[in-house]
């Protein structure tokens, strides 16, 4: 417990460290973002308004306690773009980031434990090489370029499947929103999978190596008991770690896959808020994108406990 | 004697050459339409704002344009009202008093009737320092504020400070805004009542989603018929994502670039309209730069560049953009070619650079790195003036720092500039780009001479008169290379075949109307 609340500590002060950084980078940020509002035909009093009531005229430490104190009260403040709140459209993008990236996550992790775990087990062997393949192209193929390419295998000359967005016009169902998943999901879901396969299938083969395996075996285990029972649960470790500096991505999204399939999350409006320099927004969706990589070391520490009893006895 | 505007305009355009609106063969018309319909029309971004008198953004200034009827507009040079509230406007004689006459039974989209208080707010409003419209100069005459008072139910009548002949083209550009929705209202730009507009033209706010899309369904209460059922903008800020949406029939509409052209032309399901875009492309010398104050130097420049090698090179096809020689469009009232139009000469470029004792030149040229077109000019203009000895380092900027760069009247990071304007065919609107104290005026020039002729050719109600000011002040420009244009470029429309009325809906340079489009049968 005292861990744990040790933990919680540090991750308090992670965060106060991280609202300076952000706020000092994008302080530091090359330009005004006062001129990025100004047309040709606004007067230099207008100007001045505008940089008065964006709180830009007061002193730097003030402006980031006042924007200190906002965010602890849940307020984000404005987007200088559209003057709606930044927690707003934070949350109304979040559904459409979490469902997609919630399940690319877990469809990807599901096809590394089972692709991972047997190509640790069958090392050198046919589909181990055929796993390896699978992954090398994974990891090295670009995102857009595959998104682009099933984009137009599948709705463009087979017309299977829409091409962009997250519902069609006037239909909000489900089975909708699962047809317009299937390109962008495919894609993330490759290259997360490539990627745990990796890990997964490195500490499978160490692990198989392991003396408990062999006395397992001994015993006249069945291959699968042991993998499934005693393998996946040491094998799990570095995945743990993997999936907890994944879990930012669940809010920060998949900025490439949301532009080329127009999927309304916060991968594109994160994009949108740099370039029209957007600087609340950009604050909000840096902050909200730490929280989340902060809580997923706190969950990755408590899961490694879980999973590792030597952890949890204190004697790691 | 009062006279009709429109025939003061049409003497006034006695020099001015039509706005062209070019289709390709492929871009005849369906026989016949369907009545209703939704066509889904890509944006590259959300919305910031589509009330009308602070909408500053090019995805907001689309959809006003269904949402919003303006007065009235000028098209080739002539009074246009068919999509506006105004049936009439007439001047008196010294251009210095304008009576605006709405269309009888005009409403706005919840049923109220839009009636001539709604003019004189909206004019209010424009002038209302505390309100900070960016539009605000619209409503002002050297420097004083046009005041609007009301006649009747439906006429107004706008007096200015002094003459203005370019008041028109101003006032064209300003949408009303209902005075029982906004009245009251301390801060109209940051009011959450522009969330759900209450508009004035041929389709009304129906929902907006967040990244996803902008719906607007027909008014069957506006005063011209309406085809479709609804629009829908949808949010795809990728173009190759966009271009294959369009293949697949996900989308019915997008403004494609020249580089698109030939993957979307190769489409069975689509016509592309070509049309007058209005658009100038053009290359600023900032005269913050010692160098660049010498004359000889910008000239040098000048001849340095081979303009239809640069427009072949950077637009891909000769189809796609002609060359620029003045800082008017064609279709700009008044518009006339330069004497000078420095036709390439290296030799005299090198003349010119010796003679300024500037042989050893290196210059930053600065431009929007994710625009194709800037790239390709930027990368000819390098090399065709390392020929003469000037050293050109590119700055690639993305597109936020470009803009904060050009907006700032004291940045001396770029020494030349790529950008582009689109003002319409009031030439008065045109002061914008090199006025002295404006923030538009990205090479910074500081000519008493040239502002002086702006305002004297405003002020002057006389056509002949007024034309030759505005000649005089091409030339001056040209002669003094001020600007170098490039281009005056194209826009296309790539639009699914099952939808027809675009030719009317391009009816001309930066404005739509959506009213015509139909589903074709």
């Amino acid at each position: 417990m005292k861990k744990v609340v040790n933990r919680l500590i540090q991750c308090i002060l992670t965060m106060f460290i991280v609202s300076i950084l952000c706020f000092a980078l994008t302080k530091a940020a090359p330009g005004d973002p006062v001129l990025t509002y100004v047309e040709p035909n606004m007067s230099e009093e207008y100007i001045a308004n505008l940089r008065e009531s964006m709180g830009l005229t007061k002193p730097l430490y003030e402006q980031y306690f006042i924007w200190l104190g906002k965010i602890l009260q849940g307020n984000f403040g404005n987007s200088l773009m559209n003057n709606r709140p930044v927690l707003t459209q934070i949350m109304e993008r979040l559904p459409a980031t979490v469902i997609l990236m919630g399940t690319s996550m877990v469809l990807g992790f599901l096809i590394a434990v089972l692709l991972g775990l047997y190509s640790g087990k069958n090392k050198n062997g046919v589909l181990d090489k055929i796993t390896s393949l699978f992954c090398y192209v994974g990891i090295s193929i670009p995102t857009f370029w595959f998104g682009i390419m099933l984009i137009y295998l599948l709705s463009v000359n087979l017309h299977l499947l829409p091409s962009i967005g997250m519902h069609s016009e006037g239909d909000r169902s489900f089975g909708d929103l699962v047809l317009h998943m299937v390109m962008p999901c495919a894609v993330l879901t490759f290259a997360n999978a490539s990627q745990y396969i990796r890990y997964l299938r490195s500490s499978t083969i160490t692990e198989m190596s392991s003396d408990y395996v062999t006395v397992q075996t001994a015993y006249g285990m069945k291959d699968s008991g042991i993998l499934f029972h005693h393998v996946l649960k040491n094998a799990m470790l570095p995945m743990i770690t993997v999936l907890g500096m994944s879990l930012q991505s669940l809010v920060s999204g998949a900025i490439i896959t949301e532009q080329v399939f127009a999927w309304p999350g916060i991968g594109q409006l994160a994009v949108t808020a740099v370039t029209q320099f957007d600087y609340p927004l950009i604050m909000g969706i840096t902050m909200f994108t730490a929280l989340l990589v902060v809580a997923g070391n706190l969950l990755a520490d408590v899961l490694y406990a879980v999973f590792d009893p030597r952890i949890r006895k204190g004697s790691c | 004697m009062k006279k009709k505007v429109q025939t003061v305009l049409l003497a006034l355009a006695v020099s001015a050459v039509s706005c062209t609106v070019g289709f390709p063969a492929l871009a005849e018309e369906t026989a016949s339409a369907a009545a209703g319909g939704n066509i889904v029309i890509a944006e590259t971004a959300d919305p910031q704002n589509v009330n009308p008198l602070f909408v500053v953004d090019q995805t907001s200034f689309d959809m006003q344009q269904a949402l919003y009827s303006p007065f009235f507009e000028i098209v080739g040079g002539e009074m246009y009202y068919e999509n506006g509230l105004c049936e009439s406007v007439t001047v008196n004689d010294d251009a210095s008093e304008f009576t605006l006459k709405l269309k009888d039974g005009l409403k706005w989209h919840d049923g109220e009737a839009i009636t001539a208080d709604d003019v004189v707010f909206t004019m209010e409003v424009l002038v209302d320092e505390s309100q900070n419209v960016p539009y605000a100069s619209y409503g002002y005459v050297n420097d004083t504020p046009v005041t609007a008072e009301k006649v009747d139910d439906l006429t107004v009548n706008l007096k200015l400070g002094s003459s203005s002949a370019g008041f028109l083209g101003g006032l064209s550009q300003v949408y009303c805004i209902p005075k029982h929705i906004y009245e009251g209202v301390a801060n109209i730009g940051e009011s959450e009542l522009n969330n759900t507009p209450i508009g004035s033209g041929p389709f009304k706010f129906e929902e907006y989603k967040s990244g996803e899309y902008f719906k607007v369904v027909r008014f069957d209460d506006w005063f011209n018929p309406v085809n479709l059922d609804s629009i829908t903008y949808k949010i795809v800020k990728d173009s190759s994502s966009a271009n294959a949406a369009l293949a697949s029939g996900d989308l019915d509409a997008r403004l494609i670039s020249a580089d698109d052209y030939a993957a979307v032309s190769s489409y069975d399901n689509v016509t592309i309209y070509s049309y007058n875009s209005g658009r100038v492309n053009a290359m600023f010398l900032n005269e913050l730069n010692a160098d660049l104050q010498d004359v000889s130097v910008r000239q040098a420049i000048s001849y340095a560049l081979n303009k239809e090698e640069l427009c072949q090179f950077a637009f891909i096809s000769e189809d796609y953009a002609d060359p620029a020689y003045s800082l008017l469009t064609p279709d700009t009232l008044y518009y006339t070619e330069p004497e000078n139009q420095y036709n390439n000469d290296p030799v005299k470029a090198q003349e010119l650079l010796a003679q300024a004792g500037k042989t050893d030149l290196s210059l930053n040229l600065m431009y929007i790195s994710t625009d194709k077109t800037m790239e390709s000019e930027a990368l000819y203009i390098q090399s065709s003036l390392a020929n003469v000895g000037i050293t050109i380092n590119l700055l690639p900027t993305d597109e936020s720092t470009f803009k904060n760069k050009t907006k700032d009247p004291e940045c001396t990071d770029y020494d030349l500039v790529l950008s582009f304007y689109t003002l319409g065919e009031e030439p008065s609107l045109y002061a914008d780009m090199c006025y002295s104290e404006s923030r538009s005026n990205y090479s910074r020039i500081s000519d008493a001479d040239l502002d002086a002729l702006w305002d004297k050719a405003n002020m002057t109600a006389d056509a002949a008169e007024r034309g030759e000011i505005y000649s005089e002040i091409q030339n001056k420009i040209s002669d003094n290379m001020y600007i170098y244009p490039i281009a005056y470029s194209n826009g296309f429309y790539a639009v699914n075949k099952k939808f027809g009325g675009f030719e009317d809906c391009l009816l001309k340079t930066i404005y739509y109307d959506y009213s015509k489009i139909y589903l074709a049968e």
